[in-house]
């Protein structure tokens, strides 16, 4: 588990990461889980850390909980993350 | 004149005559190769009202001055006809190994019109040519016709560009394949070159094209090994190919499953790339020159539950799709046998799988019986019978000689019941990418020139990133929109990126090592057409050439009558909300978003918002004026 945030314990949820297309045949997981701010703002920030310390290159797509987010659409809406949550990383890749 | 041979073939096979056509380097800079080169001599010499699979049909296969340049994304070429599918001009871009050949061989482009009373295959060699017999190969298999030519020939290097039985058997989806594996698939013009009774065109050349800055075009080269080495998407994408878009399309519910009515299905683990990797390929295959090696082989071995021979190579995300979950078959040995099957008698495996997709719902409901498909069971999942359809239309046989029409043209025959259910635009099916996931795609499949396309626009994610990648800020999109959002910038991003794709298309490189996600992004491709060339081309003289070949393309079918009724989704999209596990379920696309996002994409084209087609004032701003007159004649 990787702590990325100071923010006090009772304030910090436990999201989990997906990155999409990562599993291999008989693996279990293809993500990892991720303390963060409750602030959904905060938490993505954190996210977007997380994935930028991974070194990729490549631009990607973050949905949460389904849904596709970004810095833009979830500033200053004031919505939290609770425990459990997904934030899914899409590559982008053209048609195939 | 630098990159090109300055040389392009005539072929007149009625007469069985030649001709050689030199060009000045103003059209070549003008009209490039590849697509745009084929666009401008269908509208040039192509008068309206042709049957496409009448003598008086033209095919214009085109290079471009990157082929025979030893870079990553070179070995493309494109072939330009009037489809037999849609009525319209069409593109169909294909890689593999055949166009350095022909660049080899000395000629840029080749022009084939009339048809030959016999079977015969067109043999270019270091700047002769000559129509040989080609009876005896007529009705085998692509494999046992590329072994048989190149024994003629007496040369094993010798590549061979042909048609199978379904271009023979006019199968209105029938392809263009060169090392059996590398397919110029889609709009049917393998049944044209079978209109023709031209069964191959085969090439064989020592001539090493001069390129202006050969040094640049080396290292460049060696850049492109270098990250694909060192950077791990790209890595990824080498062992994975297209099948990684399988994950991340199944997980927001954007793969067509169940003829078009679900975004995922039970199976779909079974399809995913890492499944293919693991447990179907020992190595990536490739085409000439490529580092990216991102073509789907499969291993020998295969045997269960169907034998798979490895020549006629894997099948791609777009088969997975339309051959797979489309049709409810989770097993990738079974894809790969349908896949297989369309390879031999070379079909397009995008329309071949919507086809029977569209017959297995047709089944499902009692529009068609057993009684009607020969006694062949043809439900969801049932691989056997997909497998025995695919050969039946491969050879015309029975209820087969219905299916090779088309979805479309079977639809109207079996009645309104079926054309509800039918899943095409200008009577063509559409690939494994669902608009209900990426919105642009709703807009891409109606208003393009041939129909449902998934290579000829930028795909909605590339505008999803955030930050937006830097390429396409310099396209002015600046802001993140979700892949399922239908808007304004959807639209935007439609128009201009057609124009960059065209002119992906007519530069004949690969979109998979030149675009804004590939290792080579814009700034790359303007600098290796000037290495090859000599030239100062720019960007904006790149868009210009790409938005000509659009509007060549946009006239020819004008002339044909096309306008924007026929720029039309059918009612399944807008009335059927899919089934899915992901952001899809209970969605359909909004008609009236569609129709204004359309207006809004022909105004953006510089079109008339009613019709749809080019204004004259468009067509004076990309120097095409002849074309004025032609339409005005």
């Amino acid at each position: 588990m990787d702590v990325s945030s100071p923010a006090p314990d009772e304030e910090r949820r436990e999201v989990r990461i997906e990155f999409v297309g990562k599993k291999r045949t008989g693996e279990d997981d293809a993500g990892e889980t991720l303390l963060v701010p409750s602030s959904l703002e905060e938490a993505l920030a954190a996210v977007r850390k997380k994935i930028a310390a991974a070194g990729s290159k490549i631009s990607y797509t973050i949905y949460y909980n389904g849904r596709f987010i970004s810095r833009a659409s979830v500033k200053g809406s004031g919505r939290t993350v609770e425990n459990g949550d997904v934030f899914k990383i899409i590559p982008i890749m053209g048609g195939g | 004149m630098k990159g090109y041979t300055g040389k392009i073939l005539r072929v007149d096979l009625t007469a069985g005559s030649f001709s050689v056509e030199k060009p000045e380097e103003q059209f070549y800079r003008k009209y490039i190769g590849g697509a745009c080169m084929g666009a401008y001599y269908l509208v040039n010499e192509m008068e309206a009202g042709v049957d496409p699979l009448s003598p008086e049909n033209m095919i214009v296969v085109a290079l471009s001055s990157i082929s025979g340049a030893a870079i990553s994304g070179s070995a493309r070429h494109c072939i330009t006809s009037k489809s037999p599918l849609t009525g319209t001009i069409a593109s169909s871009e294909g890689g593999g190994y055949w166009s350095p050949e022909l660049k080899f061989a000395g000629f840029d482009a080749i022009i084939i019109k009339g048809k030959s009373d016999k079977p015969v295959y067109l043999w270019i060699h270091d700047g002769k040519y000559e129509l040989k017999d080609a009876g005896r190969l007529w009705g085998k298999e692509t494999g046992e016709v590329q072994d048989g030519i190149r024994d003629e020939l007496d040369d094993k290097r010798v590549k061979v560009l042909q048609i199978g039985e379904a271009g023979e058997k006019l199968v209105r989806f029938a392809g263009i394949v060169n090392e059996l594996k590398h397919f110029n698939g889609r709009n049917g013009l393998g049944a044209v070159m079978g209109s023709k009774n031209l069964k191959a065109i085969a090439v064989r050349g020592t001539q090493k094209p001069e390129f202006a800055d050969p040094g640049l075009i080396q290292e460049m080269a060696k850049k492109f090994v270098k990250t694909v080495k060192e950077e791990e998407f790209y890595a990824d994408f080498r062992l994975k190919g297209t099948t990684l878009n399988v994950e991340w399309e199944v997980d927001q519910g954007g793969v067509p499953t169940n003829n078009w009515r679900n975004g995922n299905f039970e199976h779909e683990d079974n399809l995913s790339g890492n499944s293919y990797y693991e447990n179907m390929v020992d190595e990536p295959g490739t085409c000439w020159a490529c580092a990216q090696s991102c073509k789907r082989d499969v291993k020998g071995g295969i045997t269960e539950p169907y034998s798979i021979d490895e020549k006629y190579g894997g099948p791609e995300y777009e088969t997975i799709g339309m051959c797979g979950s489309n049709l409810m078959i989770g097993d990738l040995v079974e894809i790969a046998k349908i896949n297989e099957v369309a390879s031999k008698y070379c079909m397009d495996t995008i329309s071949l799988g919507g086809t029977i997709g569209f017959i297995m719902e047709c089944f499902e409901k009692g529009i068609l019986t057993k009684d009607k498909t020969g006694g062949v069971e043809v439900e969801f999942g049932n691989a056997d019978s997909a497998i025995k359809l695919a050969e039946m239309i491969g050879k015309r046989e029975g209820f087969g000689d219905d299916a090779a029409e088309g979805t479309a043209r079977l639809a109207k025959k079996l009645g309104p019941e079926a054309e509800r259910v039918a899943v095409t635009v200008k009577g063509k099916e559409f690939p494994a990418h669902m608009p209900h996931f990426k919105a642009l795609m709703s807009l891409a499949y109606a208003v393009n020139c041939f129909g449902p396309d998934h290579v000829s626009a930028e795909h909605d994610p590339c505008i999803a990133g955030d930050p937006v990648q830097e390429e396409l800020q310099g396209f002015g999109f600046y802001d993140p929109t979700p892949p399922e959002v239908l808007n304004f910038e959807k639209a935007k991003l439609l128009a201009y990126s057609q124009r960059f794709i065209s002119a992906i298309d007519s530069f004949t490189t690969c979109q998979f090592t030149f675009n804004n996600w590939s290792v080579y992004k814009f700034p790359d491709l303007i600098k290796l057409l000037n290495a090859t060339t000599g030239w100062n081309y720019t960007l904006y003289e790149m868009m210009l050439m790409g938005e000509r070949r659009l509007n060549l393309m946009r006239a020819f079918n004008q002339r044909d009558g096309f306008d924007s009724k026929d720029d039309m989704l059918p009612d399944r999209l807008f009335e059927d909300p899919i089934s899915s596990n992901g952001l899809t379920n209970g969605t359909t696309v909004d008609k009236e978003t569609f129709l204004k996002c359309r207006e809004d994409y022909y105004r953006l084209m510089g079109w008339d918002p009613e019709t749809g087609n080019p204004t004259e004032v468009k067509l004076r701003e990309l120097g095409l004026d002849w074309v004025v007159e032609k339409l005005n004649a």
